[in-house]
Order: C-alpha cells, then sequence, then structure tokens
C-alpha cells in the first residue's frame, strides 16, 4: 500500500495534449525515467534503419499511480533491452513528444498506463 | 495531477467525483474491521494520532489489474467481472453530502470563468501548494507535547505544518501562506484546528472555485479506530454566502511510511491545444 502523493485530479485532458486517436507503435531501450509529478516521463532511445537514434520523451501516469500499481523507476527502465511503446503523439506537432499508453518487454510482460486501442470516431 | 481518458479512466473519475475517498484494502483473515479497534491514547488521555495515514491519494478509482507475468494494468483495462466492493460509510456514520461552495451572487461569474479556465488559471497545475483545505487529510501526523506536525506528500510537492497545542493564539507577525497559521486544541476526542492568515493563491477545490485572504478554515480530526475522519469548515463571508464543508475524507492507518518527495515538474501546459480537464474527486 502507497501512501504517497495525493494526486490533484485537476489536471488538463489527456485528449487536450495528446492525440489519443492515434496510436504509434515505436521499438528502443528507455535511457532515463524521470520520476517526477505530475507525470512521469520516460526517454525511449529509438534507432533508425540508417543508425540515427531519436530519443521520444513520453508521458506517463503520476507517481502515486505507479506506485499503487507496484511498478517502480526500475521496473519502467527495464535492463536496458529493447522494448515496444505504444504511443499517442503530440497534438501541437512537437516532435518526438508522445503519452505511453503501454510499454512490453522483451519477456512479454507489460504495463498499461491508458486504453491504447483507437477511440472509435463520429460520436 | 492528473488523468483524463486513460481509457476508461475517465468516466470511472467522474463516476466517483462526488463521492467520499475511502481507502481501499480488503480485510486479511482475521484481521479486524479497522474502525472497530479501539482507540490507542497517549499519556495525556487524548487519542493517539501518531502514524502514516493513507488517505487514498484521491486516486481510489485506480484499481491496477496484476497478471502473473508481472504484467500491470493501470488504466484502460479490460473491465473485471466482479464489480468494486461497496465503499462503507465513516466509522462514525457522519457523511456530509459532496458540494460546491456557495458563492455570493456577484463573484458567479467569476468561479464560471476560472472554471472554464482551468487549464491556465488553476494554481495546482503549476505544481503550487495546493493549500487548505484542498491539500486534503495529512499523511502523516507526529504528536508532540504541546505541538502536532502534519506532513503531505503531495503531487505538487511536500509540505508541513507546526500546529502548537498549548493554548497560544495565532501569530500576528506571519505572511500568508498557502497553509495558513494554525493553532489546535481538543474537544474531547477531537482534534480542532483553527487556521487563518492565507494567500489567494489556492482554491478551495476543482472548477474555478477561489477564495481570499481572509478565508478561515477550521477542522477536525476524530479517530475511530485505526481511522482518522477529517471535516473541515470554511468561512469566507466575503465571497461565500455561507460556511461551506467539503466532503468528509478518511484516511486509515497504515504501516507503509512516507518517500521521498518527488520534484513536480509540469512540463505539458505549453503543449495543451484545447482546455478540457477532467473531474475533480477533491
Amino acid at each position: 500500500m502507497c501512501t504517497s502523493a495525493q494526486v490533484t485530479l485537476a489536471h488538463h485532458s489527456l485528449g487536450g495534449e495528446f492525440d489519443t486517436r492515434k496510436t504509434l507503435v515505436l521499438t528502443g531501450v528507455v535511457s532515463h525515467v524521470e520520476w517526477a509529478n505530475p507525470h512521469i516521463y520516460i526517454d525511449l532511445d529509438v534507432t533508425d534503419a540508417s543508425g540515427k537514434v531519436a530519443t521520444w520523451h513520453l508521458e506517463c501516469v503520476p507517481v502515486a499511480m505507479a506506485r499503487k500499481a507496484g511498478v517502480s523507476m526500475k521496473m519502467l527502465m527495464g535492463n536496458g533491452d529493447r522494448v515496444t511503446v505504444n504511443a499517442f503523439p503530440a497534438r501541437d506537432g512537437t516532435a518526438q513528444l508522445g503519452f505511453m499508453a503501454k510499454i512490453t518487454y522483451p519477456d512479454g510482460h507489460h504495463f498499461q498506463f491508458a486504453q491504447d486501442t483507437p477511440a472509435p470516431q463520429g460520436k | 495531477m492528473s488523468l483524463r481518458h486513460w481509457g476508461s479512466l475517465t468516466l470511472a473519475a467522474a463516476a466517483i467525483g462526488m463521492l467520499a475517498i475511502q481507502p481501499g484494502g480488503a480485510l486479511a483473515a482475521g484481521e479486524e474491521p479497522a474502525a472497530q479497534k479501539p482507540v490507542p491514547r497517549l499519556s495525556d488521555g487524548h487519542p493517539d494520532l501518531n502514524g502514516t495515514w493513507d488517505n487514498g491519494s484521491g486516486i481510489d478509482f485506480v484499481q491496477p489489474q496484476k497478471s502473473a507475468d508481472g504484467s500491470v494494468c493501470i488504466a484502460g483495462c479490460q473491465p473485471v467481472a466482479a464489480a468494486p466492493p461497496p465503499r462503507p460509510p465513516p466509522p462514525s456514520g457522519r457523511t456530509p453530502a459532496a458540494n460546491f461552495p456557495h458563492y455570493r451572487p456577484q463573484f458567479l461569474a467569476k468561479v464560471k470563468d476560472l472554471d472554464k479556465r482551468q487549464v491556465e488559471a488553476d494554481p495546482v497545475l503549476r505544481c503550487k501548494n495546493p493549500g487548505l483545505p484542498r491539500i486534503g487529510p495529512p499523511d502523516k501526523i507526529v504528536q508532540a507535547p504541546g505541538q502536532m506536525v502534519f506532513l503531505y506528500d503531495d503531487v505538487s510537492g511536500a509540505f508541513w505544518r507546526i500546529i502548537p497545542m498549548d493554548g497560544r493564539p495565532h501569530r500576528t507577525d506571519v505572511d500568508p501562506s498557502y497553509l495558513g497559521d494554525s493553532v489546535g486544541h481538543w474537544e474531547g476526542d477531537t482534534l480542532v484546528i483553527d487556521a487563518n492568515q492565507f494567500n489567494d493563491d489556492s482554491w478551495l477545490t476543482d472548477n474555478g472555485a477561489f477564495h481570499t485572504a481572509d478565508m478561515h478554515v477550521t477542522e477536525r480530526l476524530h479517530r475511530v479506530g485505526d481511522v482518522i475522519e477529517w471535516q473541515v469548515t470554511v468561512e469566507d463571508p466575503k465571497v461565500l454566502q455561507e460556511a461551506w464543508q467539503p466532503r468528509m475524507r478518511i484516511a486509515k492507518l497504515t504501516s507503509s511510511e512516507l518517500a521521498e518527495p518527488t520534484p513536480c515538474v509540469d512540463r505539458d501546459l505549453k503543449h495543451l491545444v484545447d482546455d478540457s480537464h477532467h473531474p475533480n474527486p477533491r
């Protein structure tokens, strides 16, 4: 049981910053976890076919939510293995900025932070 | 601070937004309900409020789902077959209805405007101290002779209050602050804290509920078994038609210890493309 940070639930909507109708699938290595509020951020180094590395900055849940779920900074880091991340891109067009809906590690275990199935449109 | 559309999380948050926060946790076999345990007392006869208190952190609606392979779903999970157990009422049975402060008519437009512009106007979105009463019950209480120490581990940062219990009056030489100047006393088994000298840089609650620097806050903490009931009365007659009592908050004694404070660094607001926001359960 975690008693840490009270989460002030007055925040912007996820959809106000990220396009939750689009899910990007990124493969890379977690190079840094910023264990901070109001949101944890991870840096994901993604290498393209030419060998060029681009670092994605991916927002995640608040620390209290991660702690309640038993997910620690070390667990998010993994062991330097390649991971797969499902992410929502930033709506303002900022490159390599997204929300991490799900991160999957080489052995198949994963942490899910948002429903990554595209929402139905037209309603 | 956080949350909306984390899949179904938004609906879950909205659905419970007006409910009293109740720490979760099923009882282990043979475990006595927390509220039925006798209240321990210190040598002075007053209830012992020492300890770390789980007030739900405002995220009771988060019900992580764990799998055998180590996977964890925090939000946007598949619905579970069994609904979560109903929330028990506070041990004393006192449950003030959730409400919103009643503003004087001339301030309703201001509240409406602040509500509309919440993502740019709400101080806690910029990692500021939520202030009383929005910060909620303390996460840890240290009860010492002549004073109480309240520790808070909030999403906006770590905060503390020193509450003299020796009968002294409020200080008159302090600057206005988010948590104000506090003095406490016992009324029977209830700890009563009187706080004033606030700044006006916090909100009472969500949705533009501003207050003035003349606000006066009275907190009542009553221990029942291993549970503390936290009730607040806010008086701000310049802007409120009547005293406001937010919903009662419940905090349960826990063996967990507070972790090192987490820094609060907003990186989102500059990227927002609209002013949508979500309900605030506190």
